[in-house]
């Protein structure tokens, strides 16, 4: 209500009145500016979570990634027509390769580099070894009956020989199931995309999982030290034998192996006494391959480290006092492993080996105990070398007729399987790193207030730069490259996977948000829009009077 | 013609009855098709207090079981979020009985507790579950689980429609923990896992999950509670939940090499002593429960293959290695160490 009363210098009443509307009507939209125009905006930025963008398309777009192994196999033989129509064969059964692009190559071949050639072990050392990792040699030897019964042979590079007589189909029955295992590889990558429907197969059940180090834990188990004395220089063995083989595995990841000794310690499993009359000779005591899981599994209580967070190979010798010797391990079928070789390995986990003390040693009544014995470091170290390749994913070979391969002296890998084993933990790391980032950025970008910081961002674009590198280099052939490429986007695909922030909790779903800010707002907001309306109206009406004036 | 049809129909029945035999003999090459490599268990109590007791002793005779049929501790993660062993109101300190004639003390010499007391948080136990714990966190609290591992999640404490209740101040929500295990599906950190929950209306808790592979139980269906088992008046608390007390009945006769099956594991505790109806999840598991064994989330029994050879390494030279190690011997240390003092009087000798 305006009251009119009269003022000292005249003017009306309605005018202050009009001067009191505009005031009041400025307040208002000074309220209205400030809450509004400026508030409004500044809480949505200060409340605003730190997400650093990613690449969600480039994400979504490794889906349809092309993956496959670009090789270069050479082919030598002495007659030139005969290296063409091998050629030309061998890429007509590999054109249907899914995973392989292989591009075979005819090379010469002159008579005079075989001319001094005694042994395979010569060849071997001949200088037309192909060097690059990834690459293969085909060679033809003339004669190659003499050396051996078999009509293709395996080298210990990267050189496979076959006799004149040899087909085509034979050979790459050799490629497909020994060198280049596309089987085995394309199973490994279904398993990991689609674990419901494909499982691993054996060798892939078998094989360790892909990190960055390993620990070797070796065990010597001697359940009656006060009987039975090892004298055995562990450290120096482990040295002698296994650090060359892990020297060459180094690239795949680090090592650390530690070794420690178990007394009193036993199999808490009771093995049948096998008398000599049941037609073996003598007397021992047998262990059944059903019984062998129960051995594991009070073992392992003194085991794992405590600190180590790495994936542990457990290897055992399991040392049975005399009183408990020969023990033996007999297979389900009721006969006992050819070779007379007591052990065994679990997938993923490691092997037992169980050593008998001599005979000499048990049997001689003179000797006050504690006996003294020193393990045959040559055997056991063997055993496990062999069991080692096995768990780090060297699989084991299809046996193929009139195929043969060089046996190792010396404690390494071939290179040919060290190739196999750069691809298959190449194709699994690049995989590895694919699903952890799709799945990030499907978490990511359904939940729209997790903080992102920088950490985060970066290990993500990494990532994805190393896995289209790495395909690319796959693509090219350079195989040891790609490996390299391909662990660092699985490391850093896994570090941004398992960063904790991504935990910071600080996201509430909306309606406790509303619940936050509505009390706040509501109560400020409500006055200043309800006098937007009269705000409107004393403009336009102030407007409409200007004009009215205007005209008049 | 009579005479032929009833030779045929003999032919049949001894065809029938020889086939069945050989079904009989042929099911333990399915047990044996399991394709997990190692066992973990997540045992986890979520009350604090003494009058929750039972929860604690709940929790403590999975664990003794877990152990029992050979899990190893380094992989099992136990949560117990008070200590009812050590509480000064334990008429029996340093024991835990799950039995009012106290036979068992589920509590023991060997316990080993991962996350005690206020660190049972629902925080933990996410990052926990989803591997994202910060760096620092010691090994035996991390789940180091891989593609393999069949992971055994016991649950228990007081819980409601849709959520459970940890340390009286928080709560899991159903939803929460669908997608911590989704999360750990997509990292492939299971291979297949066995709920089991012993909570108020705790078939609610699994309802949410849609990650393959889960095999859920749980003590009551929504709606019901969860029922405890006995009082014992010698330490004034009631000392068992109902469902726990029967699983624990069953539990007890099985040995690690038992052929008992996780289907009459799921039969356990029929309505008429439970009180509440046993609830079981198994539309997301693809085996049939029947034909698992017990042990493959009990107990842990690694798969095996034989060798068949080993690798023909030739003896190594051992000369120059020789003098190198025998030189190492020779090596006398410059001082003599001894054992440092129980009580440093010398720093009070001036």
């Amino acid at each position: 209500m305006i009251l009119k009363e009269e003022t000292s210098d005249g003017s009306t009443k309605g005018e202050d009145a009009e001067d009191n509307d505009a005031y009041r009507i400025f307040a208002a939209i000074a309220y209205a500016v400030v809450l509004i125009v400026i508030g409004l905006p500044l809480w949505w930025k200060t409340t605003d979570v730190y997400r650093v963008s990613l690449p969600y398309s480039r994400i979504a777009a490794l889906d349809s990634l092309d993956v496959t192994l670009g090789m270069n196999i050479s082919i030598s033989t002495i007659d030139p027509a005969r290296g063409g129509r091998l050629v030309a064969d061998l890429k007509d059964i590999f054109k249907t390769s899914k995973l392989f692009q292989l591009t075979f190559l005819a090379l010469p071949l002159e008579k005079k580099d075989l001319a001094s050639v005694h042994s395979p072990e010569d060849l071997e050392n001949a200088s037309l070894q192909p060097r690059k990792p990834g690459e293969l040699l085909l060679l033809e030897v003339p004669g190659l009956s003499r050396f051996t019964a078999n009509h293709v042979l395996a080298g210990l590079k990267r050189t496979v020989y076959f006799s004149s007589e040899t087909t085509a189909v034979k050979l790459s029955e050799v490629l497909e199931s020994w060198l280049l295992q596309e089987k085995s590889l394309r199973q490994t990558v279904a398993a990991m995309t689609a674990p419901t429907e494909t499982d691993q197969d054996r060798s892939g059940r078998r094989r360790m999982p892909t990190a960055a180090e390993y620990d070797i834990m070796i065990t010597v188990v001697n359940p009656e030290p006060e009987k039975l004395h090892l004298n055995w220089d562990l450290p120096q063995a482990v040295q002698d034998y296994l650090e060359p083989l892990l020297q060459e595995l180094s690239l795949l990841a680090a090592y650390a192996v530690k070794s420690q000794w178990l007394y009193f310690v036993t199999l808490n499993v009771q093995p049948k006494l096998v008398t000599e009359t049941s037609g073996s000779g003598y007397q021992h005591y047998a262990l059944a391959e059903d019984i062998l899981p129960q051995i594991i599994t009070p073992l392992e209580k003194k085991l794992a480290s405590h600190v180590s967070r790495n994936p542990c190979l457990n290897f055992i010798v399991y040392i049975p006092p005399c009183e408990a010797a020969p023990l033996h391990i007999y297979r389900r079928q009721g006969m006992r492993v050819k070779g007379g070789v007591d052990a065994f390995l679990s997938p993923r986990w490691g092997g037992i080996v169980i050593h008998n003390p001599s005979s000499l040693i048990c049997h001689n009544t003179s000797v006050p105990e504690p006996k003294e014995y020193s393990p045959d470091t040559a055997a056991i170290m063997g055993i496990f070398l062999a069991q080692l390749r096995l768990l780090m994913g060297i699989p084991e070979l299809k046996e193929i007729s009139r195929v043969g391969q060089l046996p190792l002296s010396t404690v390494s890998l071939r290179q040919w399987e060290f190739d196999a084993l750069l691809r298959v933990r190449t194709l699994e790391q690049l995989t590895s790193a694919k699903l952890t980032l799709q799945s990030l950025s499907q978490l990511l970008g359904e939940i729209s207030n997790i903080v992102i910081n920088d950490a985060v961002g970066s290990s993500i674009y990494r990532a994805v730069n190393c896995v289209e590198h790495a395909a690319d280099l796959l693509k090219t052939g350079q195989l040891d490259q790609a490996f390299n490429e391909s662990k660092e986007a699985f490391l850093s695909a896994e570090a941004a996977f398992t960063d904790p922030s991504l935990l910071a909790l600080l996201y509430f779903p909306d309606d406790q948000k509303y619940a936050v800010y509505i009390p706040l707002f509501l109560p400020v907001m409500i006055p200043v829009i309800l006098s937007l309306k009269s705000i409107h109206a004393w403009l336009f009406g102030r407007m409409n009077f200007k004009t009215k004036l205007k005209e008049d | 013609m009579a005479n032929r049809i009833i030779n045929m129909l003999l032919i049949l029945l001894l065809l029938l009855v020889s086939s069945i035999s050989t079904i009989r003999r042929s099911v333990p090459e399915n047990f044996a098709r399991a394709g997990h490599t190692n066992n973990w268990a997540v045992l986890v109590d979520t009350s604090r207090f003494w009058f929750n007791y039972r929860h604690v002793a709940n929790v403590l005779s999975i664990y003794r079981s877990v152990k029992r049929l050979g899990i190893p501790d380094s992989q099992i993660i136990l949560m117990v979020a008070d200590d009812m062993a050590c509480n000064p109101r334990n008429p029996r300190p340093a024991t835990v009985f799950n039995n009012a004639n106290q036979h068992i003390n589920v509590y023991g010499d060997d316990v080993e507790v991962d996350y005690r007391g206020y660190e049972v948080t629902v925080e933990n136990f996410v990052r926990l579950l989803t591997g994202r714990s910060p760096p620092g966190t010691p090994r035996s609290k991390q789940l180091l689980t891989d593609e393999g591992s069949n992971v055994l999640v016991y649950l228990t404490g007081h819980g409601g429609d849709g959520f459970l209740k940890f340390q009286d101040s928080e709560e899991v929500t159903s939803q929460e923990l669908a997608d911590a295990v989704e999360q750990m599906w997509q990292k492939r950190r299971y291979h297949e896992i066995f709920f089991m929950i012993d909570t108020c209306q705790a078939a609610s808790l699994y309802e949410k999950f849609y990650s393959p592979n889960i095999l859920s139980v749980a003590s009551s269906l929504v709606g019901e509670d969860s029922l405890s088992h006995h009082v014992d008046p010698a330490i004034g608390v009631y000392i068992i939940d109902r469902y726990t007390y029967y699983a624990l009945d069953f539990l007890e006769r099985v040995e690690p090499d038992s052929t008992k099956t996780m289907g009459e594991f799921l039969a356990v505790c029929p309505k008429r002593v439970c009180i509440s109806t046993v609830g079981v999840r198994k539309d997301l598991f693809s085996r049939d429960p029947h034909k698992v064994l017990i042990t493959d989330f009990f107990g842990s029994l690694r798969p095996v293959e034989l060798t068949v050879s080993g690798l023909n390494v030739t003896a190594i030279p051992r000369t120059q290695n020789r003098t190198r190690r025998s030189q190492k011997e020779r090596e006398v240390p410059d001082r003599k160490l001894q054992y440092a003092k129980q009580f440093p009087t010398f720093i009070f000798e001036s």
